[in-house]
């Protein structure tokens, strides 16, 4: 695989990237990691929304 | 009279509103802009007063930034070095100041501006809420026009903030709830530009050839990790009616500010640390969820926030990439990039100019719009161009560069505001990667 490493200007001399021990342990698990915490949002987000809003307006409604 | 009911009638005769606007129709006004705009709420309310002050120095140092910028002059209209909004691409068309070496007319314009802000101190000394917020209001109508039409290159993420706190405390009811709840929200919304590799592995700080600060790379995912927790699960709890949990949040938050300041230093600090601390700090006292109608005002802006926010989740392509619909919400932090454009002109005569120009701060943006912008304005204004190649190479995180443009003329592309560009590759057309970058810096 052809791996041409371009520096831009005022990069000269920095580091080449790569992951570290724990990034690379982490690393086949991120789109897992991802779809947890966007899942984690949503329940947050209905979770709030149930709790504070709709449940109020319910009883609101009903008395 | 009572003596209660004479004190109070004389304090507010001698209210400075009082004496300058006496006849009973400016009088008739005051009062219905006082109710109107719920400025009791603020009279009566000390964390609301402290709020009003720490939003003003927002503006004090945004304008002390923005007084020597020659970005909205009318020399910058004229040299191309300006940049508008996609949803307001002629904003250029509407400059008229002037700065050094050019002219006095934007900073007298500023001067005037730091008048307003040293009047609306002088009146908040004098407890004259209904005159101060009169000027405030004036200070965040200029504020929005500036940020969101006027310029695309100025407004940050700190401003967002600030405009949302001034526009809660100006002009709905319920300020001090929907203050707070406004807060958690920006931390609640700024969670979602972070769920990805650059933060979820880490890579956004391991790709910095200084790395996190004071964090080996080795544990960086930890900190990300927890970052994320905190905006989605921890910033609620500054909200919370136990005490122990809302300190502790409070104590998060805090150090997180504190420690960000190394990277992003004082401007984004100061738009939130003060506010944070007179909300939630020693005076916080819970407040109950508000439902009536006088909430709606308040509850619309949350969803409205929201719905801004999303505006680059809805536009096909990945917006840390393609940077569509990016700045429509929160945006600090979403990638670090480093690009490379470059360009041939075509000129009618046959001569050729070529041209490289590249990134390398993390910070930097990259979006393809604004080479765009600028690339069409030379097409509007030169006849004597014929054409215009373009390639863009785009990396994010340390991530490969990837060609997300290679057009053979962008004077014949438009830019759609809140839809996907076809001439910006996503990954679905699989651009051409053209190499890996170094680890880069932010500054």
């Amino acid at each position: 695989m052809d791996y041409k490493i371009i520096t831009l200007k005022d990069l000269e001399g920095n580091d080449q990237i790569s992951l570290s021990g724990l990034q690379n342990w982490l690393h086949p698990h991120s789109e897992s990691i991802i779809l947890f915490w966007w899942t984690l949002w949503i329940l947050t987000l209905l979770f709030l929304l149930i709790k504070f809003i709709i449940k109020p307006v319910i009883n609101n409604l009903m008395e | 009279m009572k003596p209660k009911q004479m004190a109070t009638t004389t304090q507010e005769d001698q209210l400075l509103r009082n004496q300058i606007f006496s006849n009973k129709t400016e009088q008739k006004f005051l009062a219905w802009y006082r109710n109107f705009f719920s400025v009791k709420e603020i009279e009566g309310n000390l964390t609301l007063q402290w709020s009003f002050g720490a939003i003003l120095l927002t503006y004090l140092i945004g304008f002390g930034t923005w007084v020597s910028s020659t970005i909205t002059t009318t020399e910058s209209f004229i040299k191309n070095s300006y940049i508008c909004w996609p949803h307001f691409q002629t904003c250029g068309e509407y400059y008229f100041l002037s700065n050094l070496p050019y002219g006095y007319s934007q900073a007298a314009f500023f001067s005037l501006l730091l008048g307003i802000i040293t009047l609306i101190a002088f009146l908040m000394s004098k407890k004259d809420w209904v005159l101060a917020h009169m000027l405030m209001l004036l200070l965040l109508v200029f504020k929005i026009t500036f940020v969101f039409f006027i310029t695309f290159g100025i407004g940050g993420n700190f401003d967002y903030f600030d405009i949302i706190f001034s526009i809660v405390i100006l002009i709905f009811p319920h300020k001090l709830f929907f203050l707070k709840l406004s807060f958690v929200v920006m931390y609640f919304l700024a969670a979602t530009i972070k769920l990805d590799d650059g933060w979820v592995l880490g890579t956004y700080f391991t790709s910095l050839q200084t790395g996190l600060p004071l964090f080996p790379d080795n544990l960086t995912p930890l900190f990300t990790n927890l970052v994320i927790f905190m905006q989605i699960v921890g910033s609620w709890f500054l909200l919370s009616s136990n005490k122990i949990l809302q300190r502790l949040a409070l104590f998060y938050f805090l150090c997180f500010h504190f420690y960000s300041g190394i990277i992003v230093y004082y401007r984004y600090l100061l738009s939130t640390i003060p506010i944070l601390l007179i909300i939630f700090g020693p005076h916080y006292k819970f407040s109950k969820v508000p439902l009536d109608k006088k909430s709606i005002a308040g509850w619309t802006l949350i969803a409205i926030m929201f719905f801004m926010q999303s505006i680059p989740l809805m536009i096909e392509g990945d917006h840390r990439m393609t940077l569509e619909g990016n700045r429509y919400g929160l945006y600090m932090f979403e990638a670090n990039h480093q690009c490379i454009s470059n360009y041939k002109i075509e000129l009618s005569n046959g001569d050729v100019i070529e041209n490289e120009k590249q990134s390398a701060s993390a910070r930097g943006r990259c979006d393809p719009y604004k080479s765009w912008f600028k690339f069409k304005q030379m097409c509007i204004r030169h006849k004597n161009i014929s054409r215009i190649s373009w390639q863009f190479n785009h990396s994010i995180n340390g991530g490969p560069f990837y060609q997300i443009v290679d057009t053979p003329n962008v004077c014949e592309l438009e830019y759609n505001t809140f839809s996907h560009n076809k001439w910006i590759k996503t990954s679905y057309d699989k651009p051409a990667v053209i190499g890996y970058p170094v680890k880069n810096i932010y500054y």
